[in-house]
This record gives structure tokens, sequence and C-alpha cells, in this order.
């Protein structure tokens, strides 16, 4: 898939996921790849951002196995973001489909 | 790249942020790649899934809005040094391969001189030693009787004798040719090198007679600074001395005048200074750019 689509909606797919269940970047990083193929590495950076900007908080969950897992919650202003991207978004592809809808009909 | 690699190669591309943040992405990364570990994955294939270091640095960076640019920049410097080093290094490679080449030249000039001399000298005793055989060939028949095998004997004997005779001449032409070719090559070999050398050092004085030059005409800008300083002030005396109704005027137009001429040879001494030798293909037509 082309990396300008990926990158613009990477941050939205983070988002909406940790909306329904706080979870570890591990955990996370699979999530998103079920979605799209992304180099793994590259969530990590937009999840530091983002916990960075307030939209996520961060506790750590004593594991079983190895060190503490990091688990990121949505704050509140996060499911504000969340909520405001997704409307850009719905907004955004309805638009474009409808377009190329139109070209396809001509 | 096994994950200890991984890890410092990201450390280090991501050294400009704080402390605190690049453990964050140590930690995380670190945990990442054992958790895959841990599902059986191997050390290799687990960091090759990360990504390349460089575009993840690049991302966390971008995600500081760092201007990479920048960085880049920083980097351009540092490639402008090697480039610079290593422009030297082309230049002292030349310098080194064409004396080296000359060196060559001479070495074979010295060394076709010697084959000719070697070709000259040792060739009367080889003919000597051949005379010597033809005439136990020759010999031969003579001590024991007419025989068939004689007689061819000492017909091949007449024969290279006669062919010895005939070439005789040829040969000592072609030693003195030879012998004169070398010389040639040694001279030629002697003048290339010399004016290579030559060259060289002209160059050398050139820059050295450059430099003493500017030094002068700095030495003279200086002094004349100096002097203009105090001719200036000197106006500027008798011109007080003259309101105050002392006959100064013919000082103070010397001074003046004097000042001007000093202030006029400083800036002719700074004009004058020359900071480039513009070089011909040949260093030995070097000439000072005026």
């Amino acid at each position: 898939m082309n990396a300008q689509f990926k990158k613009g909606v990477l941050e939205l797919i983070v988002l909406e996921s940790v909306k329904n269940k706080d979870m570890y970047g591990y955990e996370l990083v699979e999530e998103v790849s079920k979605v799209i193929d992304v180099n793994e590495g590259t969530i990590y950076p937009l999840l530091r951002r983002l916990t960075n900007e307030q939209y996520f908080e961060t506790y750590l969950v004593e594991s079983s196995e190895g060190p503490p897992r990091k688990y990121y919650h949505l704050t509140a202003k996060g499911v504000l973001y969340s909520n405001a991207l997704f409307k850009e978004w719905d907004a955004f592809q309805a638009k474009v489909n409808e377009f190329f809808r139109g070209v396809e009909h001509e | 790249m096994n994950k200890e690699e991984f890890i410092t190669q990201l450390k280090k591309s991501i050294s400009i942020l704080d402390d605190s943040e690049q453990q964050y992405f140590v930690e995380e990364y670190t945990q990442h790649i054992d958790m895959k570990m841990s599902q059986g994955m191997s050390e290799e294939e687990a960091v090759k899934e990360m990504g390349p270091v460089e575009e993840l640095s690049k991302e966390i960076l971008e995600s500081y809005h760092v201007k990479i640019n920048a960085l880049e920049d920083q980097k351009a410097k540092s490639i402008d040094y090697k480039k610079f080093f290593g422009k030297i290094k082309n230049q002292a490679d030349k310098i080194y391969g064409k004396m080296a080449a000359d060196c060559k030249k001479f070495a074979s000039g010295i060394k076709k001189f010697l084959t000719a001399l070697k070709d000259f000298c040792p060739k009367p005793l080889k003919r000597n030693h051949n005379e010597n055989v033809t005439e136990e060939i020759s010999g031969i028949p003579e001590n024991t009787g007419a025989s068939a095998n004689a007689g061819v004997s000492s017909r091949e004997g007449t024969a290279f004798a006669e062919r010895k005779q005939g070439g005789f001449f040829r040969e000592i032409g072609r030693m003195i040719k030879g012998f004169f070719r070398g010389i040639k090559e040694l001279v030629k070999g002697c003048l290339r090198g010399m004016t290579w050398l030559a060259g060289r050092c002209f160059y050398i004085a050139l820059w050295c007679l450059l430099i003493m030059w500017n030094a002068f005409c700095i030495g003279a800008g200086i002094i004349g600074i100096f002097f203009t300083a105090v001719f200036i002030f000197l106006v500027g005396l008798f011109l007080v001395m003259l309101t105050q109704g002392y006959p100064t005027a013919g000082f103070t137009l010397c001074a003046l005048g004097a000042s001007v001429s000093t202030g006029s040879l400083v800036v002719g001494c700074f004009i004058l200074t020359r900071w480039k030798i513009t070089k011909d293909e040949k260093p030995e037509g070097g000439e000072v750019n005026v």
C-alpha cells in the first residue's frame, strides 16, 4: 500500500484501537498489523508523540514473563481528538469515494 | 543485525533527544524484540521486522518536530572535510605518481645506457672466443688428415668466418647506435626529471616570493598606517596652532600632503597584495596573477 496513505491513517487506527481497550505496545502493533502492513518500529514514535500531547497516558502492569508492560490508555482529551479525527476521516473518505464513483460513471 | 547492534545504532542516531525520551524507545524496542523472540522468531528476523534504523530514527525525530535537514547539514559539513582531505590526498598522489613516472623514465634511460654499454664491452671478448673455436675447427682436418666430415666442417668454418667477417662492422655499428641511443635516453630522462623538479622548485619559489611580497606589502601598509595617523595628528595640531596665530600654514599643508600620500601608499600596498597563483596545466607554467 502507498506509504503516504498508511502514514495518514495510522494515527487514527492507533487511537481507535486504544479507545476500545487499553493495550501495551506489542499488542497494539499486532492489532495495527491486522489492518495495514507497517514497519513495526514506526508505531512507537507515534505512541510517544500522542503520549507527549496528552492523548494517551501510560501505566505499568507487572507481567509474569519479562519486564512490566507499559499500557496505553486514551485520555478524555484523546477521546475528543480521536472522535474529531474520525469525523474528518469519514467525511474525507466519503468525499473521495463519491468523486471516484462519479468518475467511474462518466 | 542483532538486537544489541540495533539498539546501539538507534541510540546513536537519536542521541540529540533527551535521555528520558531515548530511554523510552530503547525500553520499548527491546521489549518488543524480546516478545517477538519469545514467540519463536529469530533475533535477526525480529530486528528486521522493526524496519531500517535510519527510517525509524527519522520517524522518531520527526515526531519531535526536529528539523532533520539540520542534522543532515551537519553531516554534509563533516563530509566536506572528508572531501577536502581527499582532494589533498589526490593531489599528493598525482604528484607522487608523476614523480614515480619520471623516476621510472630516468631509470629506464640509465638501464638502456647500461645495456648499450654492456653490449659494447663484452662483445670483443666473445668474438675472440668464437675465433678460437673456428681456428680449432679449421685445425681439425689438418691434424687428422682428409676426410668427408672434415671437409664439411672446414667449409662450415670458413663460411662462419666469412659471415662473421661481414657482420663484424654491422655489429659494431649496432653497438655504437645502441650506445648513443642509451645516452640519448639517459639525457632525456635526466632532462625530464630536471624540468619537472625545476618546475616544482619554480612553483615553490613562486609561492615563497608571493608570501614575501605579501609580507612586505602588509608590513609597508602597517608602517604607512602609522605614519598616516601621525601626519593626520600633525595636521590637526598645526591647524589648531594656526588658529592660535602661529605661522604654521606651510607646516599644515605639508602635513596634509604627507598624510594623503602615506594614506594612498597604504591603499596601494594592500591593493598590491596577491594571494593567488594562476596555475596552467603544468606547474612550471605558473605565473603570478596580476
